[in-house]
C-alpha cells in the first residue's frame, strides 16, 4: 500500500467482487444466455466494428469484452478493465480457451484509468458505472480515452420496482438483518436508475448526441431453487448479509425467496423480467 | 498474452498518466515520476495506485 489516494470503496468492492468470482465462473453459461443480449445491444450502440480498438469498463468475467473481441477481429483490439483481479482471471482463461489474442485485461479503478488519451474508437460498460466510487469521474476518464468521434455505450439498472430479482432478495433479507440503506450518491445497483441520471453524467463529461433508452431483460430459471442459488452466489453485495444470518433464518429466508420468485413461473420455467437503461454518447470531433 | 511493447505504448500511470517501463524481470510496470511499481500478476497488470509498491532504486 502506498498509503495516499486510498479509496475505501475501491478496496471493499475489490474484496467483494473478488470473493464472487467463483460464482460468476460457475454461472457463466447462464450469464451468456440471459445477459448476452445486452452485449449485442451495447456493442451495436457503441458502433464497435472490425478493426476497432475498444474499451470495456467493468469486464468482470469477460463480458462484453469477449463479445467485442469477436466483433473487432484480429486487426482490432479490446482492453477490458475491472477492479476485481479474480474476476479478470476468469475472463483471461476464457479468452485463452477461445483462442482470442486480441484482448487484454487490466485491474483498474474506473476513476483513474491507466491509458493514454484518445486510444479507443469505442467504449462499452455493462452494469458497472453505478458501482464506481464516482461515476462522473469514470465517465470523464472514458471521454479522455476515446478518440474524437468515439462512442461510449453504457448499461445501468433501471428502477428497483421493475427489477424484482434484486428487490425480492433485498426485501426478504430486510426482515432479518439490516441491509444498509444506501444514500442516492452511494455506489449501488439502483444508484443510476432515475431517468436522466446516466445521460446527465455523460453530457457533463463532455459527450454529445447523448440519449438513453430502456432495454428489457428476461432471466430464465428452471426453478425457484435455481434462482436462489444463482442470485445469492453472484450478488456480491448481498451475500455477506445472507451468510450473517443464523442457520434457521437462512433456511426461512431461502424458502421465502423461492416462494416469491415462483410467482413468475410460466409452465416449465420461472421467467423474471428486468429493465436496464442503455445510454450512449459521442465524443465530439472537436472537444 | 504477456505485456508486450505494443501494450506498453498505450499504458500510462493511473496517477500521473505518464509513461511506464517494464521491470527487468517483466513482473511489473514502473512509473519513474511517481516512483511506483505496478505489479503484473498472471499476465494481468494491477494498475491500482493503492496496490502499487514504492520504487526502490
Amino acid at each position: 500500500m502506498s498509503g495516499h489516494d486510498e479509496n475505501p470503496i475501491v478496496t471493499s468492492q475489490r474484496a467483494s467482487w473478488n470473493s464472487a468470482a467463483w460464482a460468476w465462473e460457475k454461472w457463466d453459461a447462464w450469464l451468456e444466455q440471459n445477459m448476452g443480449v445486452m452485449n449485442d445491444r451495447l456493442l451495436a450502440a457503441a458502433g464497435v466494428a472490425e478493426g476497432h480498438q475498444a474499451l470495456d469498463l467493468g469486464s468482470g468475467t469477460g463480458q462484453p469484452a469477449l463479445a467485442a473481441a469477436r466483433r473487432v477481429g484480429p486487426k482490432g483490439g479490446v482492453t477490458g478493465v475491472d477492479v476485481a483481479g479474480e474476476m479478470l482471471e476468469v475472463a483471461r482463461k476464457k479468452a485463452r480457451a477461445l483462442g482470442y489474442g486480441n484482448v487484454t485485461f487490466h485491474v483498474c479503478d474506473a476513476c483513474s484509468l491507466p491509458f493514454e488519451d484518445g486510444l479507443f474508437d469505442a467504449a462499452v460498460s455493462r452494469f458497472c458505472l453505478m458501482f464506481t466510487p464516482d461515476p462522473r469521474k469514470a465517465a470523464r476518464e472514458v471521454f479522455r480515452l476515446l478518440r474524437p468521434g468515439g462512442v461510449f455505450a453504457a448499461a445501468v439498472w433501471a428502477d428497483s420496482a421493475r427489477n424484482p430479482t434484486f428487490t425480492l432478495a433485498q426485501r426478504v433479507l430486510n426482515r432479518y438483518a439490516l441491509v444498509p440503506a444506501l444514500s442516492p450518491d452511494a455506489p449501488g445497483v439502483f444508484r443510476m436508475a432515475k431517468p436522466g441520471t446516466i445521460s446527465g453524467i455523460l453530457r457533463d463529461a463532455g459527450f454529445a448526441q447523448v440519449n438513453e433508452e430502456e432495454a428489457p431483460l428476461q432471466y430464465t430459471y428452471a426453478s425457484g431453487e435455481m434462482y436462489f442459488e444463482n442470485f445469492m452466489d453472484m450478488a456480491a453485495p448481498l451475500r455477506p448479509i445472507y451468510l450473517g444470518l443464523t442457520p434457521s433464518q437462512r433456511q426461512e429466508a431461502r424458502g421465502a425467496m423461492i416462494e416469491e420468485i415462483e410467482r413468475y413461473r410460466r409452465g416449465e420455467s420461472v421467467e423474471v423480467p428486468g429493465v436496464a437503461i442503455v445510454a450512449r454518447g459521442v465524443k465530439p470531433a472537436r472537444a | 498474452m504477456p505485456v508486450d511493447k505494443e501494450l506498453l505504448e498505450i499504458l500510462a500511470c493511473p496517477k500521473c498518466k505518464g509513461e511506464l517501463e517494464l521491470t527487468e524481470n517483466q513482473d511489473g510496470l514502473v512509473c519513474r515520476a511517481c516512483k511506483l511499481v505496478y505489479e503484473i500478476r498472471d499476465d494481468i497488470p494491477i494498475m491500482l495506485i493503492d496496490e502499487a509498491k514504492p520504487l526502490n532504486e
